[in-house]
């Protein structure tokens, strides 16, 4: 009971391989073009992700949406093609299809280019040398898709169980040698794991169901299964929708239990402008990863520096699955929604970037101070920590550290946060090279201490409560005052660095 | 610049849509939504700009491509499809389309097409 997953260059023999592999086996086959039709008969939209990865629009979370949305229709469409537990797929990036599930046969496809342009100068009646351009195109376009949407590199030979070059394999052999490898008890699924993928296929049904049912399409969710228990998990902008999540889910079939809760960690980062490529950004990312937290942004605009810029909320509306949904039927033509301000101290920009890691946690810009940012977040309570960039930049810098202190109070006073700078971020949570400077040093100290403790146990008890302790009872008590913190300055640090080294803090 | 503009696309909401903004930038446009018709009037007359569905009934928007591309070079074709994959984009793209757009599309992004497709005549002409 083998499931064979194919990917092939786009023109490059998969499909034909596949259906040869069928016609000896008997198995199911299917292919991409027939998935892309299916979704399209079922009313999912597939066309702004694909050109998106042509004409590189703005990574919205709209997008990121479209994004699971699509994945989960694969998984739910070839998990119902499985007959037997049998299936031959054939697409795209194939081989990347459910992740983590062993014993799925992975194949991969060479084909010499030259065999590649002959086909597919024959289907699109091009000139040899237009095709060869538009074949270059298109394996440019499907690495940034499989970037995109699988986030993992297209030729990683890590992720094949199987690669093929059919420069000199005729395709009845390689289906052949497809055949005996699918064949092997290696790719034979065992029960555990197929558990596993069921699991797999509810968690995309309950996407799907969910992006189907009108109150809570659109909404960026994370959906976890395990022994048919669905867990769904929304962001505190999202509370109102919780209700809806349980209502809907309770419909859906296979569901044992549904749980609905909020994201419990996030990081809200407040900063006048922001810059995706910054190293700041990288530490806050680096820490939304390790505590499973997503990141909210607020572009702080100080009162009277900025005139004309008011609130504009770019968090994420809930969309409707479908345009049709929304009462009259444009034909795909919408009307335009309100301009995004151009210069917006790269919110935007930034924020595409926390989409892409599935980080995002929305973001505004807020003009004013501290009662300001509260008024924005208010609905947002639980933070685990407010983190403030570089802010009232045009002040000088005694007014600018004074400003964000007693910014920084406002916000630990009203959110019940703690609130950190993000120069203080490094070595407060995060294990960097002068952390691991820091570890080496205070290590040896302790070592020394305790090599000479150790060695010296004599004189030093001596010195405590002694001979020597009744010469010099004073200098001995006020040795022990300043060594006692002393040792465990230096113990805790290191324990400190080392719980922090190993993610525990 | 005012431009003759075909709209192509088989459902009738999506030209009196695109009618309705486009002609208010001053341009001139015709509708179809038979592209057996709308090939008629492409040989007859040269438009500027010519934006079309990719999937339709009689003749598809890339034999439309094709046969603009081939009676006039200087026609930007703007093609619009729910029904888009990388495969069809990159084809349309290496085949000559000016652009792809893919549905659904905020009408400033045909207009945004139109502008950019009105500057490169611009330039073409200037040469």
């Amino acid at each position: 009971m083998p499931i064979v997953l194919i990917t092939s260059p786009p023109h490059g023999l998969g499909s034909e391989l596949a259906r040869n592999l069928a016609e000896k086996t008997g198995w199911p086959q299917y292919s991409r073009e027939e998935l892309v039709e299916e979704a399209h008969a079922q009313g999912i939209k597939l066309s702004r992700l694909e050109t998106s990865i042509i004409k590189s629009p703005v990574i919205s979370e709209h997008l990121a949406w479209e994004k699971e949305l699509y994945l989960s229709f694969v998984t739910d469409t070839l998990c119902k093609k499985l007959e037997n537990k049998n299936l031959i797929y054939s697409g795209r990036a194939a081989h990347l299809l459910f992740p983590g599930v062993p014993h799925i046969l992975r194949v991969g496809l060479g084909v010499p280019l030259e065999m590649r342009i002959e086909n597919a100068s024959r289907q699109l009646g091009l000139s040899s040398e237009k095709t060869q351009e538009y074949l270059e195109a298109l394996d440019e376009d499907v690495k940034k898709w499989v970037h995109y949407v699988h986030r993992e590199q297209a030729n990683d030979p890590s992720n094949y169980d199987l690669f093929l070059n059919l420069e000199n394999l005729s395709l009845a052999n390689a289906s052949l040698l497809l055949q005996n490898t699918a064949e092997l008890a290696d790719f034979r699924i065992p029960e555990q794991d197929l558990k596993h993928l069921e699991d797999i296929h509810l968690a995309a049904r309950a996407r799907l169901h969910l992006a189907r049912n009108k109150e809570t399409a659109g909404l960026n969710l994370g959906i976890r299964v395990r022994d048919k228990v669905v867990t769904v998990t929304y962001m505190p902008r999202q509370t109102a929708a919780a209700t809806s999540i349980s209502k809907a889910l309770s419909s859906l079939e296979g569901c044992r239990e549904n749980l609905c809760t909020m994201a419990e960690t996030n990081i809200l980062y407040v900063q006048e402008c922001f810059d995706p490529k910054a190293d700041d950004l990288g530490q806050v990312t680096q820490l939304a990863k390790r505590w499973g937290a997503a990141v909210e942004l607020i572009r702080l605009i100080p009162k009277g520096e900025e005139a004309g810029i008011c609130l504009e909320d770019i968090r994420s509306k809930p969309l409707s699955a479908s345009h049709k949904d929304s009462g009259t039927y444009t034909g795909g033509v919408e009307d335009d929604g309100p301009d995004i301000s151009a210069n917006d101290g790269g919110l935007s920009d930034t924020l595409e970037e926390l989409v892409a890691m599935g980080r995002s946690a929305g973001g505004s810009t807020v003009t004013g101070s501290g009662r300001e940012v509260i008024h924005a977040v208010k609905e947002n309570h639980n933070y685990s920590l407010v983190i403030l960039g570089n802010l009232f930049l045009a002040k000088g810098p005694q007014a600018s550290t004074r400003l964000t202190r007693e910014l920084g109070l406002t916000l630990h006073d009203n959110l019940r946060t703690p609130v950190i700078d993000i120069k203080e971020l490094k070595s407060e949570f995060l294990f960097g090279k002068a952390q691991a400077f820091k570890l080496i040093l205070y290590s040896l100290i302790i070592l020394c201490i305790y090599t000479l403790v150790f060695s010296f146990q004599k004189p030093i008890l001596n010195f405590i409560g002694g001979d020597l302790h009744e010469k010099w009872k004073w200098v001995a008590a006020v040795g022990m005052v300043f060594f006692v913190p002393f040792i465990a300055y230096v113990y805790g640090a290191v324990s400190g660095l080392l719980l922090k080294l190993i993610d525990i803090d | 610049m005012s431009l003759e503009i075909l709209i192509l696309d088989d459902e009738t909401i999506v030209g009196e849509r695109l009618k309705a903004s486009l002609e208010k930038d001053g341009h001139k446009l015709e509708t179809f939504t038979s592209s057996v018709e709308a090939l008629k009037s492409l040989k007859e007359k040269i438009f500027d700009i010519v934006v079309t569905d990719i999937r339709m009934d009689d003749v598809s928007g890339i034999e439309i491509l094709e046969h603009v591309r081939k009676k006039s070079l200087r026609t930007k074709v703007i093609m619009i499809t729910g029904y888009a994959t990388l495969e069809v984009a990159r084809e349309s793209l290496t085949k000559g389309a000016f652009d792809f757009i893919a549905k659904p599309f905020k009408i400033k992004e045909i207009r945004k097409a139109i502008e950019k497709a009105a500057e490169a005549l611009q330039t073409e002409d200037n040469r």
